[in-house]
């Protein structure tokens, strides 16, 4: 079947062909570590190399596959999801600084306010209750680590 | 008699209060997240991998195995009740179910549809009890070679999830091996694909990457879909009546059989069983024409076939650490993270164990539907909660879940970069699990791969020359063809059968 490549398809046939190349020259890296040509960390590296390049030649710019329906979002949806990974994370860089109970009290503040709309005193409470659930299940019972922050790491809290 | 009274063990374990508690937990977890519009029962278990995470391996397996059949049934309940199977297996519960209840027999629907899976699901564990062993018995002569070609028949399971390209699928395969290989090497040890990154030299974790492939990407997809809970108001009597059950009987145990036979072939993804149940059921009616109208035994079949099929997979999940389905690929991912590792040595070496899971199936099959039956309602409810509540949690959650496993901020990093791709590839409708298979299968694939050159001074011969592995490898040929002519016939029996206004998921083909 004749027609334009689907732009998802080049941008996945290049995915491979850019892995596989990576994955050559990484296997290339190994070969002198080797024990044998068919035996050491190269081998793998060697035949996936090869097999993406190809594929991602294949499904990239020779094979030509029937139209798929690709979802077309509305702005604002589109708006909503590039922010939801600005807000993904910028919540590594809180947890990061100010700890884990703060970063997912405000993630989950913001969510509630960006996927839900609701009130700012609704998204408060919800957030406070989902994170105080979490805390008591995974940190006050099961005692998972998580970080204080770098903060107050510094303020000896 | 040996198995019958492991079993016995198993049972004396798992009726523990603590196990029967964790085991019913799992079961109400499974379904609630599974009812949750546009959540199949694969994410359903991704999303919940990580409350499982945070209590005792034996408790935490016992809830998995809840989750899953939860999962499973919320996933029929979400056909029934909206039209909107959680995936692809789900389609043609959506057929009769649908209609059914927008002619008010929702309830009886549900409960058909919770008989004949526990039905099929305690036949399919009877199989497992007394297959799994021996297959895994056999499977101790096997050697690097034979596992080699295993790995090579195992990765014709990606096939039956390729969507709508075959060659798109073994691309992901192969990048989802790529992954698997940063880290030491097997070999020498030197690092790949590590660049000086210290979170990179233990190599990559799988559960964030399955986290965000499919609970982070649903999420999304879910901001785009905003489904509209068209849930009818009354679903009726749960309880069938006995003319209901007279008249499901025969297609629950056609689609049984079926439903088992083709969940031990890697490759027969579940959607092939439930169309094919569904098609006999019209071949064998004598009102054929009525199918699609909402006929009970269009619901009653391919719900068996789908849950006999599920617990099928456990056999070349336990014999040989082989998944046969997006939702075994990530209950692996789960065992694994409990140090369990399944494959021949299971049964001897964690012996007391995996009696006691495969005797919680049994009992969370049971607790399925004694729980299950009279809370339809608050099921049906469920499904009405607000995405705007529902999406921050999972969210919150899906960050728990990854860091839990290896306490790491690097592994939330993976998880939202994977959730990132998984929506990318959803879009496009991109196969995504492909890419679990193949991370699963390359580094099992590599090592003895390597172990058989080095047996054979380098000889790709002693595939063949070994007649177990010469005989796997001609039984994947055959299951190649096989799956490729049921495939085919199955999708252009999706596109006959499917009415355009239903909501279908990305997998089918």
């Amino acid at each position: 079947m004749k027609g334009h490549k689907a732009l998802g398809d080049r941008i996945a046939g290049g995915v491979g062909i850019v892995c596989g190349a990576v994955s050559l020259w990484q296997g290339a890296d190994l070969y002198p570590y080797r024990q044998s040509p068919l035996m050491g960390d190269h081998v793998m590296l060697f035949f996936l190399g090869a097999m993406l390049i190809v594929l991602g030649i294949l499904v990239g710019f020779v094979f030509h596959y029937p139209p798929v329906k690709v979802s077309q979002a509305d702005r604002k949806t589109k708006f909503t999801v590039n922010l939801t990974f600005l807000i993904l994370f910028a919540f590594l860089i809180v947890t990061w600084l100010l700890g884990y109970v703060i970063g997912n009290l405000l993630l989950l503040f913001v969510l509630f306010r960006v996927y839900g709309s609701y009130s700012w005193i609704k998204c408060g409470l919800f957030s406070v209750l989902v994170t105080a659930l979490i805390y008591f299940l995974f940190i006050y019972l099961v005692k998972t680590p998580f970080s204080s922050g770098l903060v107050f790491e510094l303020l000896g809290m | 008699m040996e198995t019958l009274s492991y079993l016995i063990d198993g049972f004396a374990s798992a009726v523990s209060p603590m196990n029967l508690l964790m085991c019913a937990v799992g079961v109400l977890l499974g379904t609630a997240v599974g009812v949750l519009p546009g959540l199949g029962p694969s994410s359903a278990i991704a999303i919940l991998l990580p409350v499982t995470a945070t209590l005792e391996p034996m408790q935490s397996i016992i809830m998995l195995a809840g989750i899953y059949y939860g999962a499973q049934y919320g996933g029929s309940t979400t056909s029934i009740l909206l039209n909107i199977p959680g995936e692809a297996a789900s389609i043609v519960t959506c057929l009769d179910g649908y209609p059914m209840a927008k002619q008010g027999r929702g309830g009886p629907a549900l409960g058909i549809a919770a008989i004949g899976s526990f039905i099929a699901g305690t036949i399919g564990v009877l199989g497992l009890t007394f297959f799994a062993p021996i297959f895994a018995r056999s499977a101790l002569a096997f050697g690097p070679p034979e596992y080699t070609m295993l790995m090579v028949m195992s990765f014709s399971i990606v096939m039956s999830f390729a969507g709508n390209s075959l060659s798109k699928g073994i691309l992901i395969g192969f990048l989802g091996m790529l992954l698997a290989c940063v880290g030491p090497g097997w070999v020498s040890g030197y690092l790949r694909f590590c660049w000086n990154v210290d979170q990179l030299t233990g190599g990559l974790n799988l559960v964030p990457i399955v986290i965000g492939l499919m609970a982070i990407s649903e999420v999304l997809k879910g901001l785009e879909e905003q489904s509209v809970a068209i849930s009818t108001e009354q679903v009726g009597s749960v309880f069938p009546s006995k003319a209901d059950l007279k008249r499901s009987a025969g297609p629950i145990i056609r689609g049984t059989f079926i439903g088992f036979i083709l969940g031990l072939l890697p490759g027969c993804a579940p959607t092939v069983s439930t169309f094919l149940s569904y098609d006999l059921e019209k071949k064998v009616s004598k009102h054929p024409e009525k199918f699609g109208t909402g006929m009970i035994e269009g619901v009653a079949s391919p719900e068996s076939a789908n849950n006999a099929n599920g617990v099928a997979g456990f056999i070349p999940l336990f014999s040989f650490g082989i998944p046969t389905s997006a939702a075994m690929a990530i209950l692996l991912v789960g065992l694994t993270m409990f140090g369990i590792q399944p494959g021949p040595t299971l049964f001897t070496s964690g012996g007391e164990f995996v009696w006691t899971v495969i005797a919680s199936m049994f009992i969370g099959n049971l607790l399925l539907i004694i729980l299950n039956l009279p809370l339809v309602g608050i099921w049906a409810k469920i499904t009405k909660v607000p995405y705007g509540i529902l999406a921050p949690v999972i969210v919150s959650l899906c960050v728990i879940g990854s860091y839990t496993i290896r306490n790491s901020m690097f592994d939330v990093l993976i998880t939202f970069l994977f959730g990132y791709i998984g929506y990318v590839m959803r879009k496009h409708q991109w196969p995504i699990v492909p890419l679990i298979i193949g991370f699963i299968l390359g580094p099992i694939f590599e090592r003895n791969f390597i172990t058989s050159m080095s047996m054979s001074n380098e000889s790709f011969l002693i595939f063949i020359q070994r007649p177990i592995s010469a005989g796997i490898l001609v039984l994947t040929v055959v299951l190649l063809i096989l799956s490729h002519f049921l495939k085919k016939r199955t999708a252009s029996r999706v596109k006959a059968s499917v009415d355009s206004s239903m909501d279908l998921p990305d997998d089918v083909s």
